[in-house]
């Protein structure tokens, strides 16, 4: 169905080849999942295969890909979108409507269908995938699990051949991964769709994918599903925590948003040397309890406490200095012309003197940031702008690292990276730190507690020992670890 | 009536001033301002519009006040008023404070100028909170824009609460790095603005590139016209209601010559 020979692609003003000499071949009906580290050339493909790199990417491009006989490098990228359609990473950035309905409608519409023969294609692609209800929604109202429901509705309207999702579950709680997968599954089989899909944790396809292919510098190799799954990590849990004074106390503290409560917390301590995995689902407060750690949101709380000192919103040099928060986007987070100055930037604002410059090179070769120091970190992979934001966090040694869905965009490796990092850290430096995470494995082996938020308030607090019993027995199953 | 704070967007619900079609309210809303500032003398006009506006938007189940902006729109009025009651010096002494005189003419030119500047923005809301994108689009097509530019106003609203929520995150992020955005020393509020528009400017560049893969990936743009799901089209009382705007105009024309 799909035929990839000898392509080779390289971005306008870049020097390397992103995609090289690559060769693939993908059967009809097949489930086919590609991994690999960060920044190796897997969205370029995807965007190759969807025919947007001859018209809408400017670069150099050569070699074929054919797509049902038909060779797309030559033809027009609309030829080829009745064919193959692209998720891409976050389907909040690409909805171009308002409402669910028009969203369905916008390439029908475009292709100059009549409206009732639209009408039946909507109700067609939203009954496939069980979202009848959100026909009248507004899109700004949607979950991340609706939002990427109503992608997948989007393509299917559309009646393509071969589906293409660019890592699909990195906004999504398990549950709604674990929805997403029954029901592409279950398209696969009824409408023979050909399904591609990107991904950084090939694990949680084991029992999906028909094969999976691991790329490397631009080209793509075969592998063992066993092999990429292979989970033997040490337990690496910090090993003391001292539970004399809590770096976090909170009581009674409650988090709301236009009078509506987004977070309520009746006790809670955290203390030097812990490492906290703070799970639940999309929408559940994790983001909003780091935002208000940070005195960067309101809250009402009886005691509220960081480092002995109430959370206040005034933005104090002590609360900057305490707290080190890293964002899910590493894009909102790059504020200087070079990786050097970037490391630089929280110190220099903070202590008003510059780091060692063999330090800062020291960081760098450690974070695998790039060969030059004066690189742009906007020239940097994703990956590598997240694992800068961790430096330049880091880099001013907070007491209290608040770490928000750092993984998204990095290969297993360099999670496992990060997680070293953190463990290091908070071992040397006694501090403590919430990581919020969707996946349980591998954070387990490295945290030290679980806190599982659900409606709203506190679901699961345990040490991380008890923490796949207790998923059970709140039947949050889809939070398991995959070998539990 | 919604009792928090609502953004200025627009609500489904049903009541006459939604069931209006799209062109009949833009065509009010430009004949209405076109009548403020042609009809600038005459208070007891500006406080009849203004009446009719704030009954409409009653009927319509909104307070102004809840609307997201509607106290910083009533206090910019109150601040026009009183620019013009201390700066106007024509006219016979109506109050004095100390050395300061209000005018009878300062007096109707204050009410004229903020209830003017208040009723534009109400009617405007108005029109916002009651009339789909969507249908304003296909409204502007069927008269003959190009489809192309009409889904700029759709995929601009689009972004708006996504930028929204970037702005405040890159702000967050660069706070939390010890950025400041204290006035002084000069050169360090310049560099942080500077910082924070460059990570907004890149982050947009990144947003507008997805949504033109998204657009093109289903065919925008490649056929001159297009189809809508949606049909929206003029009723006896749009018809009525357009033909009296029309009618208008010369009539306040004619009023403003008169004058």
């Amino acid at each position: 169905m799909i035929k990839v020979e000898d392509l080779c692609f390289k971005y306008q003003h870049e020097n390397p080849l992103i995609l090289d000499h690559l060769h693939l071949d993908v059967r009809e009906g097949e489930w086919l999942v590609i991994t690999g580290e960060s920044g190796c050339g897997k969205s370029t493909l995807a965007l190759g295969l969807a025919g947007f790199l001859m018209h809408t990417i400017p670069g150099e491009i050569s070699g074929s890909i054919t797509i049902n006989e038909n060779e797309i490098l030559s033809d027009s990228s609309d030829d080829i979108s009745e064919e193959v359609f692209l998720v891409q990473q976050n389907p909040e950035t690409q909805f171009c409507t308002l409402t669910v309905k028009e969203e369905l409608a916008f390439g029908l519409e475009n292709r100059r269908f009549p409206p009732e023969e639209i009408e039946k294609s909507v109700s067609r692609a939203l009954s496939a995938l069980n979202a009848e209800d959100l026909i009248d929604k507004q899109i700004n109202e949607l979950s991340g699990g609706q939002q990427q429901k109503v992608a997948i509705a989007t393509a299917l309207a559309l009646e393509p051949k071969i589906l293409i999702l660019d890592e699909p579950t990195s906004n999504l709680d398990p549950t709604a991964t674990h929805t997403l997968f029954q029901t592409l599954s279950e398209l696969r089989k009824q409408e023979k769709l050909t399904v591609i899909v990107i991904e950084h944790k090939p694990w949680i396809f084991k029992d999906l994918a028909t094969r999976q292919v691991v790329m490397k510098n631009g080209r793509l190799f075969e592998e063992e599903q066993e092999k990429l799954i292979s989970s033997s990590i040490n337990n690496k849990k910090p090993s003391h925590i001292d539970k004399t004074s809590p770096v976090v106390e909170l009581n009674n503290y409650r988090i709301s948003f236009s009078k509506t409560q987004v977070l309520k917390i009746n006790e809670l301590k955290i203390f030097p040397g812990e490492i906290v995995s703070l799970m639940g689902s999309n929408g559940s407060g994790k983001t909003s309890l780091l935002l208000s750690l940070c005195g960067l949101i309101g809250f009402e709380a009886k005691v509220n406490q960081v480092f002995g000192k109430p959370i206040t919103q005034k933005k104090d040099k002590f609360v900057l200095k305490n707290r080190g928060i890293v964002f899910q986007n590493p894009d909102h987070q790059l504020f200087c012309v070079s990786v050097v100055e970037e490391i630089n930037f929280a110190p220099k604002n903070l202590y008003g003197k510059d780091l060692d410059h063999i330090y800062i090179g020291g960081l760098i070769e450690k974070f695998e940031l790039g060969e030059s120091l004066d690189s742009h970190p906007f020239q940097l992979s994703y990956g590598q702008k997240g694992r800068l934001n961790m430096a330049s966090v880091l880099s001013f040694k907070p007491g209290l690292l608040l770490l928000d869905e750092i993984f998204i965009g990095q290969d297993l490796n360099h999670v496992l990276f990060l997680l070293e990092t953190i463990g290091e850290y908070v071992k040397h430096e006694s501090a403590s730190a919430i990581i919020v995470n969707h996946s349980a494995w591998p954070v387990f082996n490295y945290a030290s507690r679980m806190i599982f938020l659900d409606k709203q308030q506190v679901l699961i607090d345990c040490p991380v020992e008890n923490a796949c019993e207790e998923l059970v027995r709140a039947n949050k199953f889809e939070y398991l670890p995959v070998e539990y | 009536m919604i009792n928090q704070i609502i953004s200025l967007q627009y609500y489904q619900r049903r009541g006459f001033i939604n069931s209006l079609h799209p062109i009949t309210k833009f065509l009010g809303l430009i004949v209405i301002s076109f009548a403020l500032f042609f009809i600038s003398d005459t208070v007891l006009f500006h406080i009849f519009i203004f009446a009719t506006g704030v009954i409409i938007l009653k009927i319509s189940g909104y307070s102004f006040f809840r609307i997201q902006g509607g106290r910083l729109v009533v206090l910019t009025a109150i601040f026009i008023a009183v620019i013009q009651l201390v700066f106007v010096r024509d006219g016979m002494t109506i109050l004095s404070f100390g050395s300061i005189q209000i005018k009878n003419y300062a007096l109707s030119q204050a009410i004229a100028a903020s209830l003017r500047f208040i009723t534009i923005i109400l009617f405007s809301y108005l029109f916002v909170l009651s009339t789909e994108p969507t249908s304003f689009v296909l409204a502007l097509v069927q008269m003959g824009l190009p489809y192309r530019f009409g889904f700029s106003i759709i995929t601009a609203i689009r972004m708006v609460p996504i930028i929204k929520s970037e702005f405040t995150r890159i702000y967050f992020a660069q706070i939390t790095r010890g950025g400041t955005y204290k006035f002084l020393p000069i050169n360090k509020f310049i560099g942080s603005i500077t910082q924070f528009l460059k990570v907004v400017i890149i982050s947009m560049v990144k947003r507008v590139n997805s949504l033109v893969i998204s657009m093109e990936g289903r065919s925008f743009g490649l056929y001159k016209t297009r189809t809508f799901i949606k049909e929206i089209s003029y009723s006896a009382i749009d018809q009525l209601i357009i033909t009296c705007e029309i009618l208008s105009i010369p009539i306040i024309l004619f009023w403003r010559l008169w004058r």
